[in-house]
């Protein structure tokens, strides 16, 4: 394992980063039909942001400018022995991102199935209609 | 040696125009084979797991790195020309002695080929979910 974080680790960092913000919004904001169809594309957009000053700058040594932190904390993170010790082996990182796309393929697969069934929002209807008949009788 | 990545993405370049061809050819074959008759009775939306091969096909490019991984035969082994039959295994290997410029180049566009098949499988998937509200839509008003 080497001394700093390889460019696999920081796109490992961003691609964990851009599920997580990925599943809030599917949860919060699954009224929006962009959200739904788009959302899933955050993590390899944030991915790619994490690990882009790796390709530029030299990966070598832990002297790295601190305004590359708006790169997901790049600076912060390259050196830092947490992040090395779980992201620094690329096979770790290769199994959490491919099984991480499983899931996202997996969400499409049964998203295109329930809107073959029923449209895109009857999820958000029959929510609205448990809610109703969950709500207390006065 | 080309990273594994790189046998990985030539195999799921190989499953994705297996899969383009299963696409284009997947009506035809209802009618006159019976398998897939069998298929869409089984599974009306199979085909959505169709990218499966994919990965399936992806995998076979690894099989002489997992029988290195095991320990079941040597390096000198699995680089003779039999190899060859996982996506010129033994070709690539020479290649990575002789010229380790091309070995550069080979790796960045095996990650270049995977990036493009991770997301235009996803682009795949968003224009099948618009194709099916649109057919919802139609059947609604029907």
């Amino acid at each position: 394992m080497s001394d700093y974080l390889t460019g696999a680790g920081h796109f490992g960092f961003g691609f964990l980063v851009g599920y997580i913000i990925s599943a809030l919004m599917l949860v919060t904001m699954k009224k929006n039909l962009s959200v739904r169809l788009y959302s899933p594309f955050l993590p390899f957009f944030i991915g790619v942001l994490a690990s882009l000053p790796y390709f530029f700058i030299d990966r070598f040594t832990c002297d790295v400018p601190s305004g590359l932190n708006i790169f997901l904390f790049y600076s912060l993170l390259h050196c830092q022995t947490l992040a090395i010790k779980f992201l620094g082996d690329i096979h770790v990182v290769v199994v959490v991102c491919g099984f991480l796309y499983v899931t996202v393929i997996m969400y499409y697969i049964n998203f295109i199935k329930r809107v073959r069934r029923c449209g895109w929002n009857r999820y958000v209807r029959t929510t609205k209609q448990s809610l109703k008949r969950s709500a207390p009788r006065a | 040696m080309p990273e594994k990545h790189f046998y990985f993405s030539v195999g799921a370049v190989v499953g994705s125009a297996v899969c383009a061809v299963i696409a284009k050819k997947r009506h035809k074959l209802r009618e006159t084979s019976r398998f897939f008759q069998w298929l869409y009775r089984r599974e009306p939306h199979w085909f959505l797991y169709c990218p499966v091969i994919i990965f399936l096909v992806g995998m076979w490019g690894l099989i002489p790195d997992v029988i290195h991984f095991f320990g079941w035969l040597p390096k000198e082994q699995t680089r003779t020309w039999l190899f060859d039959i996982f996506f010129f295994h033994s070709i690539f290997e020479h290649i990575e002695n002789t010229m380790p410029a091309v070995d550069a180049y080979l790796n960045f566009i095996g990650q270049l080929l995977l990036a493009i098949i991770c997301l235009g499988l996803m682009l795949f998937y968003t224009r099948q979910v618009k194709k099916a509200i649109i057919g919802f839509n139609h059947k609604s008003k029907r």
